[in-house]
Order: C-alpha cells, then sequence, then structure tokens
C-alpha cells in the first residue's frame, strides 16, 4: 500500500510565478477543479443553515462571500468564514433579503396581471412589457446587491445604489448566470427523484458560485471606485453619480 | 467487426491477443449478467400477483404490473417504521465503527507502546471465529446488562471491529511517518494529529469501511433477530417475515419491500464508490 | 578580510535588543544505535543560546539523526540531552518549543501552502490577524506568495522546500532545526535563501543549528561548524578556525583546498549586503 506516500512524495508541476489571472469560464473551471470538495462540503452547510427558512437570506449572503473568496484565490476556512459572515451580517442580510423578494414578488405579480389582462385586450401588452423587464432588472440588481453586501460593510442604501449602477452598466453576465442556475434546477426537476442529490451536494454552493463570478469584477470596481470617491471627501456626496464606469 | 471476421480465419499475433480479449469480455458480461438475474427477477416478482411469482419459465416483463403492490406494502406493516430503525442503527453502528476504527488504527499504526505488535495479532485474531460461535453468550450478557429487548444491544454489540481496525491500520501504515513527527513539533496532541491530519488524509479506507459496514449491518437478520422482539423494534429484514402469515406467504409485497430495502444500499455504494476513486485524485493528495 | 564577530558578542547584543528568548542545547554522551546500526556514538556538544551551528560530514555521519533526537522524535539509548538547561528526557517532542524542517519537506498534503503556514500558529492559539499578518511576512521573505492558495501536490520540488521552510520559520521558536533545508535548489536560490536565513537568525535572535553537506554553505553560514564522521564529532571551530586548523585526519581530508578558499569568499559575500532577489 505504498502508493498512498508515492503519490504524496511525488514531484509536481510547479506552480509558474506570474501566470495571468484567469477570468470568465477559465476561472470558473479552475476554481471548480481545485475547490469541489469545498463546494460540496458548503452546499451541505448551505443546506444545514438553510433549515429554519428564516435564516435564508443570510446563508445565501455567507455562501456568496465563501464563493468570493475562492474565485479570489484566496485560503477559504470554511466553517470559520461562514459562521462569521452569516453572524456579521445576519440583520442586514434578512433586510436586504425581504426587501428584494417584495420587489421582485410585486413586479412579477403585476406582470402576470397584465399578462391575463392581455388576453382580452391587447393594449395591456405594453404594461406587460414594461412590468416584465422591471423584475428582470429587479432581480439583476438583487444579484448585485447580495454580492456587495457580501463583499463589503457599506449601509444598506449605499449598497443599493450601487447595485442600480452595477445592473445598469453590466446586466448580461448575470443573465447568463441566472439562467445557468435555472437550468441546473430544471436538470434537478427532470430527473427527480434520481437526481435527489443535486440540492443536496451542487445545485446551491455551485449556482452561487457562478452568480458570483459574473457579478464580482464588476462589483469589486464598483467598490473601489466608491471607496475612492469616498475619501477624495468633499464634493463626492451621497447623490453624486459615479462619472466612469 | 475485423476481429469477429478474424475470428474463423488464419489469425496472426495481433489478432490473436484481440481474440482473447474478446472472450474475456464476452465471459465477463456473461458473469454479470448472471449476478444481475435474481436481481432483475426480484424486480419483475415485486409487479406480480403472488399466484404469478413462480411460473416457470419465468415471465420477465409482467403482462400487466401490479403496481398497487408498491403501495400496500407501506399499509400492511409498518414499513416506514422498520426502514426509520434500520436506518437508526446503521447509521449509530457505521459512524461508531469509523471512530473507533481509525482511533484504534492509528494507535497501531502511529504510536508506540509495550506489546503493540501482540495486542494486534490477538485482536486479528478474533476476526477468525465466527460470530455464530459466541452469540449465545453474548444474549446472555446483553440479559444481564437489560439491554436485550432494545436497539441499543445492537449498537454496543457492533460498535467496533477487527476487521475496521486492520482495514484502517493498513491504509494508516502507508502515511509517511514524517507527516506525523512534522505534527507532533507544530504541537499538536495525538488527538488533534487524528482529527486534524489522519482522518482527511484516509478518505478512500473511510469509504470502504463505511461501504462495508453499512451493507452489512442494513442486511443484517440474525443480530435484530435475537436482540429485538418487541414490534415497534424491529428492522426490515425482520419486518418482511410478516408478510408470511399462517396460510400464505405474499411474495409479490416481498419482493416489492425488498426493492425498497435495497434502495439506500445502492444509493450509498454508488455515492461512496464515486468518493472512494476520486479520494485518490482529489485535492486530498493532488490538489 | 571576512567579517568575524566574536559570537558571543553578537548574541548578547542582539539578545539586549530584543527579549526574545533562545535555546542552549548541550549534549553528553549521547548514544544512539537503530537496531544494530549505530548512529551516534558518545557526542559531546554545547551550543550556545542564539548560535548559527552548522552540521558537515558525510551522508550516514549522523547529523538527522542528532537532529531527530533534538527535536524528540527518537530517544537517546545512553547520555543526557539539554535545551535551555533543562534535562528534556521525559519531555515530548511536542512540547519542545522547537521548529524543525525535514529533509522530506512533511507538507501536509491536504492542505493548502496558507494553512500549512498557519497551522502549527493557530495550535498555539494565536489569533486570526496575527497569524494571517505572519505567513503572509514569511511567504515575501521566502518568496513563496503565489503558492500560498496551492496544495503542496502541485508545487515543484524546490517550491515544496522553500514552504517547508516557511513552515519552520513562522513561528518564533527559541530552537530551529534545518536539515537540509536548501538541497532541491538551483545554486542561484541557494545564495539568495542563505541571505535571507541569515537574516531572519539575526532578527529572531533564536539558536540554529543547520545541517547541510554543502561544505560552503556550512562555512559561509555559520557562527560555528560542527563536523561529524560516523556517529562521532570530528572536530568543532568556527570556519576560520576550521579553514586554518582542521583537525588531522578525517577533517583535513574532508576540506578539499579550494573548497575554503571559496567558502571565505562566500562568507564574505554572504556578510556584506547581498541584494536580495
Amino acid at each position: 500500500m505504498n502508493w498512498l506516500a508515492a503519490h504524496i512524495t511525488r514531484e509536481g508541476p510547479g506552480v509558474p510565478r506570474n501566470a495571468p489571472r484567469k477570468t470568465g469560464l477559465a476561472l470558473l473551471a479552475d476554481v471548480v477543479r481545485r475547490e469541489w470538495w469545498m463546494l460540496l462540503e458548503l452546499n451541505l452547510l448551505f443546506v444545514l443553515f438553510a433549515l429554519p427558512l428564516v435564516t435564508l437570506p443570510a446563508v445565501q449572503i455567507a455562501c456568496t462571500r465563501v464563493t468570493a473568496l475562492m474565485l479570489e484565490d484566496r485560503s477559504v476556512y470554511l466553517l470559520r468564514d461562514f459562521w462569521e459572515s452569516f453572524r456579521a451580517r445576519f440583520w442586514r442580510a434578512t433586510v436586504l433579503g425581504m426587501f428584494v423578494v417584495a420587489v421582485i414578488a410585486a413586479g412579477g405579480y403585476a406582470a402576470v396581471t397584465f399578462l391575463e389582462a392581455a388576453r382580452t385586450a391587447i393594449v395591456f401588452v405594453l404594461p406587460f412589457v414594461v412590468a416584465a423587464s422591471a423584475t428582470v432588472f429587479a432581480i439583476i440588481t438583487a444579484v448585485y446587491a447580495l454580492t456587495l453586501l457580501a463583499l463589503s460593510d457599506r449601509p444598506l442604501p449605499a449598497i443599493l445604489r450601487l447595485a442600480l449602477l452595477g445592473a445598469l452598466a453590466r446586466p448580461l453576465p448575470v443573465l447568463a448566470a441566472l439562467a445557468a442556475v435555472a437550468a441546473l434546477w430544471v436538470l434537478h426537476i427532470l430527473f427527480y427523484p434520481a437526481s435527489i442529490f443535486m440540492p443536496a451536494l451542487l445545485n446551491f454552493s455551485f449556482g452561487t458560485l457562478i452568480l458570483t463570478l459574473s457579478v464580482h469584477q464588476a462589483a469589486t470596481r464598483l467598490l473601489a471606485h466608491d471607496r475612492g470617491v469616498a475619501e477624495a471627501g468633499q464634493n463626492a456626496g451621497g447623490s453624486a453619480p459615479l462619472r466612469a464606469q | 467487426m475485423t476481429v469477429l471476421a478474424a475470428a474463423g480465419a488464419r489469425v496472426g499475433t495481433r489478432r490473436r491477443v484481440k481474440i482473447g480479449h474478446v472472450l474475456v469480455v464476452v465471459t465477463a458480461i456473461v458473469i454479470g449478467l448472471v449476478m444481475l438475474a435474481p436481481f432483475a427477477w426480484m424486480l419483475s416478482a415485486s409487479l406480480k400477483l403472488n399466484k404469478d411469482v413462480f411460473t416457470f419459465p419465468i415471465q420477465w416483463i409482467p403482462t400487466q404490473p401490479r403496481w398497487q403492490n408498491y403501495v400496500d406494502i407501506w399499509t400492511k406493516i409498518p414499513l416506514a417504521l422498520f426502514i426509520w430503525n434500520t436506518a437508526k442503527i446503521t447509521i449509530a453502528v457505521t459512524v461508531l465503527q469509523l471512530l473507533t476504527s481509525s482511533l484504534a488504527a492509528y494507535a497501531f499504526a502511529k504510536l508506540r507502546f509495550p506489546f503493540r505488535d501482540t495486542l494486534f495479532l490477538g485482536y486479528i485474531a478474533t476476526i477468525a471465529m465466527p460470530w455464530q460461535v459466541y452469540m449465545v453468550p453474548q444474549f446472555l450478557l446483553m440479559r444481564e446488562l437489560g439491554l436485550h429487548n432494545t436497539q441499543w444491544s445492537l449498537i454496543v454489540l457492533q460498535a467496533f471491529t477487527a476487521f475496521g481496525v486492520f482495514l484502517m491500520r493498513q491504509f494508516y501504515q502507508s502515511i509517511p511517518d514524517e507527516l506525523c513527527e512534522a505534527a507532533r513539533i507544530d504541537g499538536m496532541n495525538e488527538y488533534q494529529i487524528w482529527w486534524r491530519i489522519m482522518l482527511p488524509l484516509s478518505k478512500p479506507a473511510l469509504s470502504t469501511l463505511t461501504i462495508f459496514t453499512f451493507v452489512t449491518t442494513w442486511n443484517d437478520f440474525l443480530g435484530p433477530l435475537i436482540y429485538l422482539t418487541k414490534t415497534e423494534l424491529k428492522t426490515i429484514q425482520i419486518g418482511l417475515r410478516m408478510f408470511i402469515s399462517q396460510y400464505s406467504a405474499e411474495y409479490g409485497l416481498i419482493m416489492a419491500a425488498s426493492v425498497v430495502a435495497l434502495i439506500p444500499v445502492l444509493v450509498v455504494f454508488l455515492a461512496l464508490q464515486r468518493f472512494f476513486v476520486e479520494g485518490i485524485a482529489s485535492t486530498g493528495l493532488k490538489g | 578580510m571576512p567579517i568575524e564577530l566574536h559570537p558571543q558578542s553578537r548574541v548578547q547584543a542582539s539578545a539586549a535588543l530584543r527579549a526574545r528568548p533562545a535555546s542552549s542545547v548541550s549534549l553528553r554522551g549521547v548514544r544512539k544505535a537503530f537496531g544494530s546500526v549505530l548512529a551516534l556514538d558518545g557526542i559531546d556538544l554545547d551550543i550556545d543560546p542564539g548560535e548559527f551551528i552548522a552540521l558537515i560530514g558525510p551522508s550516514g555521519c549522523g547529523k538527522s539523526s542528532l537532529l531527530r533526537l533534538i527535536a524528540g522524535l527518537d530517544e537517546p539509548d545512553e547520555g543526557e540531552l539539554r535545551i535551555a538547561g533543562a534535562d528534556v528526557a521525559d519531555v515530548p517532542a511536542r512540547e519542545r518549543h522547537l521548529a524543525m524542517v525535514f529533509q522530506a519537506y512533511a507538507l501536509y498534503p491536504h492542505l493548502t501552502v496558507f494553512r500549512n503556514l498557519a497551522l502549527p500558529l493557530e495550535i498555539a492559539k494565536l489569533d486570526r490577524p496575527t497569524v494571517e499578518r505572519r505567513v503572509e511576512r514569511i511567504a515575501e521573505i521566502l518568496d513563496i506568495v503565489h503558492l500560498l492558495n496551492r496544495r503542496p501536490g502541485l508545487l515543484s520540488g524546490g517550491q515544496r522546500q522553500r514552504v517547508a521552510l516557511a513552515r519552520a520559520l513562522v513561528r518564533e521558536s527559541p530552537l530551529y532545526l534545518l536539515d537540509e533545508p536548501l538541497s532541491h535548489l538551483d545554486a542561484p536560490q541557494r545564495r539568495a535563501l542563505r541571505a535571507r536565513i541569515r537574516t531572519l537568525h539575526e532578527e529572531l535572535g533564536a539558536t540554529f543549528i543547520y545541517a547541510t553537506h554543502d561544505q560552503a554553505e556550512a562555512l559561509a553560514m555559520a557562527d560555528r561548524v560542527v563536523v561529524m564522521n560516523e556517529g562521532r564529532i570530528a572536530q568543532v571551530a568556527t570556519a576560520r578556525g576550521l579553514c586554518d586548523h582542521p583537525a588531522p585526519g578525517f577533517v583535513a581530508g574532508f576540506l578539499a583546498a579550494e573548497t575554503m578558499a571559496g567558502a571565505l569568499d562566500a562568507r564574505r559575500a554572504a556578510l556584506s549586503a547581498e541584494p536580495l532577489q
């Protein structure tokens, strides 16, 4: 049984010093290959902590933070980082989560109502389109807002403002990520009950990883710019729009 | 298909090797089918009426599958309760065996104390004795302790296993000693070394032991038969006998319940088998 | 002229600057046999606190066995071993408060490099900011920052060796045992790291015992050099003393003439301000 010792002592390929940082799908593949076991553990942790459903927004924020750390190529202490993020951001996450869900639900309900009404009178198509796109925009903003809260400690109004800016500036990666997450869940539903292992092991953490990836670069730039503006101080009051995106 | 074509013709060395290869594969498939046949029969019997189960020649696909069987099994006997009992016992025993085996194996493999090897050989020698030899004295002991009609008896008796210690010790011996030495110099006591260094590195061995223990305990018939007499404590394997009444045996229902009982074992095996293979090439060792 | 401060005064100076403890090590009549092989045959050695001692000798002379004995991984058959004046015969390895670099690296394969380095500090219950600060600092000094989030399996031999060195140096302990810590690095890396190890020695003020088969390295880095042969100490002297008055017989033959000259040059270079890569 010396294969284990031989495996440990066998020389590895070496890590190049100046390899360029990967982005996009290559980064996703890299993180999955490196940290797949931790993603499984993260998913189990997610399911465990989300059992009392009220904790769901805080758990999602904590999960986002852990995946952001993975994407930033930093060493992750799973339990410690998860628990700290969960505890530190619990109330803000819950408030933000409820607000976001309320807005999306309102938009969705309005869209559905207008759709029903449009069956009778075609003129209602216009408000339907408005409501539907507003809902989609709200979802994208929600993703930005959750990630921004996970990455920083700004007050909630600032986070909402930055999230709106982000959603306006770069909505498309988020749409792609949402489509991928939706596909995961569709797969789960299609192959139920054989695919019962999917939510248990994969769906939540891997889905969050995809969402965080789509938002991460824009979010860090937003935060850095906002910090720079705040530090420049005087004429950068809360209402001044960020000039360069 | 060139291989089949050449099977009857004169063959060169290269093609002879291919024929041997084909023969091996065909034999393996045939043996595999023979092994799977009882399960296939069980599956088809679970969808038949009682009178059709033993018809010969075997009707592999029943003309009118009786899905009602799968509904009846939950109502005629408290199958859900039995599954819960079995799961309780199996999970408790598996966890305890993993814990005790890995701790003991760490001591036998990495620590030095007097009579270490003698003790180990003596412990391993107990594997040679079949359980049926000492099950009666064990029962008397459990009765003295007052545990004889509870599930605790099964859990306590099966919490330790010589085979598990042997398996884990062989694996731990292949972990280089320098890791333990570096850990000692870093200031860890032996429990910390076991928890932080040994356990994470031994995932393949833990998976193997889990598979063995889970399957053995889930399918255990004789133990629950002896120790559990109250109906609400019984496990699946004993509970299936309740389908056999004085005048008739409802084989269709027995087969259906057996199929249901088989699923967790299959799930555990398939899940851990994947980790077993990937545990070797995974973050644990290669990164 | 190679710079040669008296070891004692340097130690006193650094001890005055920092209140950090450094252990003395003393061995008396230590013998150790592994089965039928006599690894150490009557070792008598005194190491002052804060000294940088090099052990050199042919392979199989007992360097690693001596280090393992001091570390507490093996117990001497006979003789007395004292660390910081206390008899450590009953003190297990984890309570000896020393750090060791293994020849076979002994990195934990399932942890990232960051966690490998952080683990001894976490066991010592240091708080997280301190741990992060120290790990990042030692990673910069030994040039392994780009490896921090990788597991040892991916690293080349030289990179693993630097990580093993970092794991020992990240702790601030009074005694460091280094068993051929630079043997798998190429020459420019070795030169750069030698300088950094010396700098760390000055900073930490601790006792370093450094086993190596590279004579030039030993003569360049150490305050005193211990030459071993077949489990016995052949000579203990400073680099200068060794080169000027090698003991007749084994030591004189062991130290080739060109090694001595080259080593003195190397020592001069190492002790002057060599640019860090």
